[in-house]
């Protein structure tokens, strides 16, 4: 068995904030392997953005590590990191803001070529243009600026951006969330065929389920913090083994043959600052019985995966 | 033949840029009837949002132009005074909005606010508008009077967005119209309150302009449905016939395009190719959706289809053949 | 041709009527104070005490004062000094408040507060009292010397830069552009010159063309306390005012000054506002 990708282990991101804890990332264990999606799926609070910004050092971590190949990412000095920037990349959310108003897309696509040594001062724009037409956009425009372009062009822009130094595992954070639906589908084929060209491994953090299931490999279904399934995507569709997972997917209005009759997962989403005792879906869980609010479960086997579930110890 | 709610004819806003005008709505016109859920479905720019923000008269003079006709009853309300809107916001005509959080004031507690709605519209005050609070709070499914005394801040979006939908009910208007109510909230909680919508409805014989984007959504709350392309209006049925068999190109895109959770791994999304239009005042000379289109032919660049009948009450803006689009996706 | 977001701009600016008048009128002052002297050959310190407190006339287009003195050519001279003192005042804040505050905003955290309760500190000191300490300090030794005014005034007015600047910066840092370029391993120094302050620039425009006025009354006050060192509107301001009495009214001793200190003061806030709203269209700032 080789080495996973990327290996998180315990991994802790914690914020101090007015006398509280908000533990935003409490103890999440995952491998991903080369070439494979990982989906980070879960609701607001669940710590899915912060484990990402984690994994690339804009979130100081509280404690736990990650590796990349065996070797330590987490913890590092601004510049211990810098190696490993060629290898990691993020992709943002919101396409207005991550892109500077002030460069040009030439610019913008110019800097982490030169940076990285992909490319010098003569050969750079003729890398431009080929990065620009591997996301599917006219090179003609790399005069352009930002303004000038569409959510969907800018992400894409994003996204050459985070491909010219060549990594080897791209988070993307929601990257099709501010997208509308036909766009959306557009950025996922991107995506989906530059993986397959360039070797790419993915962590795809989203909430939309129907996302998840056209592009992940497999699933990790996070919930206040911490990880309450990883199975393979179809055996997560097919028979979720969470409570929290069966309420999430019984939640999803579906274009089908009219509404639902199930009856919609109670209560509030809790706060990362005040995670219930034990299990911490006990408060909303139909199944929950006296174990739940007194012991936090472990994550045990499942076809397929694991649950963090004492129905499925 | 049921008496309409709401009766838009041919609205068209046009808003004037330095530059140029653009014409946001462009000769739309559909119906609510009285107790019924009409969603109002498109992707950003389609007009969908300004069609719902001309219903109240909520959009800025002079910046944009609104003609056409909104007849609520046998009242119109194109050009009706301020004092003749105010009357009818908040009283026979409520609306909710995406963000919950800008929704709200702020500055004032929940009870202030909601005081607000029935002194203005029930000159209600004191005990008998603090029962009146208690008890919508309890519809919408927030019981017990601590959360009268919170700040919006303090709450959760659900909550925010269960406050706002009791703020728009206390006066039990015959129309609500919803903009997106959903859009930002976790899926858990949207699913609450879309049972809550429905509930309401039920209870209180309503009808809903329900403004979305999602599919999905609309299949668990609409029993109509008018798909808005470029400012038109290019296809219009029930529900269940639309997600069934589309019978605009755009519509059968749209849900070709949708990761969907019930479709195992595997298949295919069709992105519907190329970007939006980008509107103008003036007038078409080909149908609007024609170059993204996957179906389109030599006649789609002869000027605009008009909405033509394609049985029942379904309207569509298209020239492919009917047989051809229930034959099977393109 | 595609236009940057400066452009963009500057092309906003050109339709904003006040702002164009504004800048209109600064330049024709501007060109009369630095040049119609030399043209004209005019000597704002000709003493002719035979013409001592003429009204306008056609030889005296603003008069005389009490020593004969032609007021054109003391209202022109004496714009080039409050003028110069204006920009150059707010050049050193801009200079000095820029760079504070983009390091303090950049780093954030302790150093930011440590640089902040500095400026904080420095705020709560009686400025006006140490200015004037500054100058009397100086007026014993440098007659007609420019550079202490600099320093007095522009030592005030760049906290407010300061913090004007660390705000945006400290915003902007956590923006997502940013964040992406210092993923892709941009040095702290690129990340601030190249991405943090262009985005800044418009904002430090703004403030700036605010400042100029601001720093111009500050010394017409000096001067009006008989602190100045050289010819400026507000020493004959300060000249006027002393001449008036109920008998004789030498009205035009005041009115010239004041008047060309006034439109300068409104056209520079007529500028800084267009380019407020040309910079800023949103009403961000």
């Amino acid at each position: 068995m080789s080495t996973p990708l990327l290996k998180v282990r315990d991994l802790r991101v914690h914020f101090a904030t007015e006398g509280t804890v908000v533990r935003a990332v409490d103890g999440v264990d995952f491998e991903l392997r080369a070439g494979e999606t990982l989906a980070l799926v879960g609701e607001s609070g669940c710590g899915k953005s912060t484990l990402a910004r984690a994994l690339v050092g804009l979130n100081p971590i509280t404690s736990g590590s990650a590796e990349l190949e065996g070797r330590t990412i987490t913890g590092l000095t601004r510049a211990a990191m810098r190696p490993f920037r060629r290898e990691l990349q993020l992709v943002f959310q919101d396409p207005y803001a991550s892109l500077n108003p002030r460069f040009t897309i030439a610019q913008t696509l110019a800097e982490p070529l030169l940076l990285h040594g992909k490319a010098n001062r003569d050969n750079v724009d003729g890398e431009v243009c080929e990065l620009l037409g591997q996301v599917g956009l006219d090179p003609e425009l790399r005069g352009r600026y930002p303004h000038e372009f569409s959510g969907g062009q800018r992400q894409r822009i994003s996204i050459a951006r985070a491909l010219a130094v060549e990594p080897r595992l791209l988070l993307c954070d929601e990257v099709t969330s501010a997208l509308d639906v036909s766009i959306q589908a557009q950025i996922l084929d991107l995506l989906r065929s530059v993986q397959q060209k360039l070797g790419l491994s993915y962590l795809f953090i989203t909430h939309d389920l129907g996302v998840v299931r056209y592009i992940a490999d497999r699933v990790a279904v996070m919930y206040v913090g911490q990880i309450v399934e990883l199975r393979d995507t179809e055996s997560l569709f097919e028979s979720p083994a969470h409570p929290y997972t069966k309420a999430l997917l019984g939640s999803i209005p579906r274009v089908s043959s009219g509404p639902q009759a199930r009856e919609p997962l109670r209560g509030e989403v809790p706060s990362p600052a005040r995670p219930p005792s034990g299990c911490r879906f006990h408060p909303r869980c139909s199944l929950a019985f006296e174990r739940c609010p007194k012991e936090q479960p472990e994550l045990y086997p499942v076809g397929g995966g694991m649950s963090r579930c004492f129905l499925s110890q | 033949m049921n008496e309409e709610l709401l009766r838009v004819r041919d609205l068209s806003v046009t808003f004037a840029t330095r530059e140029r005008s653009v014409r946001a709505v462009d000769h739309v016109s559909f119906d609510v009837r009285p107790g019924e859920v009409v969603g109002l479905v498109g992707e950003s720019g389609c007009g969908k949002s300004v069609t719902s923000l001309s219903i109240l008269g909520l959009h800025e003079q002079p910046a944009a132009r609104v003609t056409g006709s909104i007849r609520l009853g046998e009242r119109e309300l194109v050009g009706a005074s301020r004092a003749e809107l105010r009357e009818v916001r908040g009283n026979r005509v409520s609306m909710i909005f995406q963000d919950p959080l800008t929704s709200l004031n702020p500055y004032l507690r929940v009870e202030e606010q909601l005081a607000e709605v029935l002194e203005l519209h029930k000159n209600l005050r004191g005990p008998a508008a603090r029962a009146r609070m208690l008890e919508i709070l309890s519809q919408v499914g927030i019981p017990g009077e601590e959360r009268l005394r919170a700040y919006p801040h303090q709450l959760s979006g659900g909550m925010r967005q269960r406050i706002c939908i009791a703020m728009a009910l206390l006066c039990g208007p015959e129309l609500l119209i919803a903009d997106e109510p959903t859009t930002m909230l976790d899926v858990t909680i949207q699913a609450q309150i879309l049972e809550l919508l429905r509930a309401l409805r039920l209870e209180r014989k309503m009808s809903i302009l329900f403004i979305t984007h999602d599919l999905g959504v609309v299949s668990e709350i609409c029993d109509r449905v008018i798909v808005m392309y470029a400012g038109r209006v290019v296809e219009q049925a029930r529900t269940r016939e639309l997600l069934q068999t589309p019978l605009h190109p755009y519509t059968e895109a749209l849900l070709q395009s949708t990761p969907r959770v019930d479709v195992p791994r595997g298949g295919s999304l069709h992105p519907i190719g190329g970007l939006p239009p980008r509107l103008s005042a003036d007038r078409l000379e080909e149908c609007a959706f024609a170059p993204r289109c996957p179906r389109a032919r030599e006649g789609c660049r002869n000027g605009e289809p008009a909405l033509s009948s394609a049985g029942g009450e379904r309207l569509r803006r298209c020239i492919v053949p009917l047989a051809e689009m229930t034959a099977g996706r393109s | 041709m595609s236009k940057s977001p400066f452009q963009l701009a500057m092309q906003r600016l050109l339709h904003n009527r006040m702002a164009i008048l504004g800048g209109l009128l600064l330049a024709l002052i501007a060109f009369g104070c630095v040049f119609l002297p030399v043209l004209l050959k005019l000597d704002p310190n000709l003493t002719q005490p035979a013409l001592r407190n003429q009204p306008p006339s056609a030889r005296f287009l603003f008069g005389t004062d009490g020593l004969g003195r032609d007021l054109v050519a003391r209202v022109l001279v004496g714009g080039r000094t409050s003028l110069l003192v204006g920009l150059a005042a707010t050049a050193v804040s801009v200079l000095v408040g820029v760079a504070y505050g983009a390091l303090a905003g950049f780093y954030g955290g302790k150093i930011d507060e440590a640089m902040m309760r500095l400026v904080d500190f420095m705020y709560g000191l009686p400025y006006m009292f140490l200015v004037i300490l500054i100058m009397l300090m100086f007026s014993e030794t440098a007659r007609g010397d420019m550079l202490p005014v600099f320093l007095a005034l522009g030592l005030v007015q760049w906290l407010t830069m300061a913090r004007i600047v660390r705000g945006q910066v400290l915003a902007l840092r956590r923006q997502e552009f940013v964040l992406a370029a210092e993923l892709l391993g941009v040095s702290d120094a690129r990340l601030l010159i190249r991405h943090v302050l262009p985005n800044v620039f418009g904002v430090i425009m703004v403030y700036a063309t605010l400042m100029v006025p601001s720093v111009i009354i500050l010394e017409s006050f000096l001067s009006f306390l008989g602190l100045g060192v050289a010819l400026s509107w507000g020493q004959l301001v300060s000249d006027g005012i002393a001449v008036i009495n109920p008998i004789r009214s030498y009205w035009w001793i005041l009115l010239w000054p004041s008047s060309f200190l006034g439109i300068t003061l409104i056209s520079l806030n007529f500028l800084g506002d267009g380019l407020r709203d040309a910079l800023d269209p949103k009403g961000k700032t």
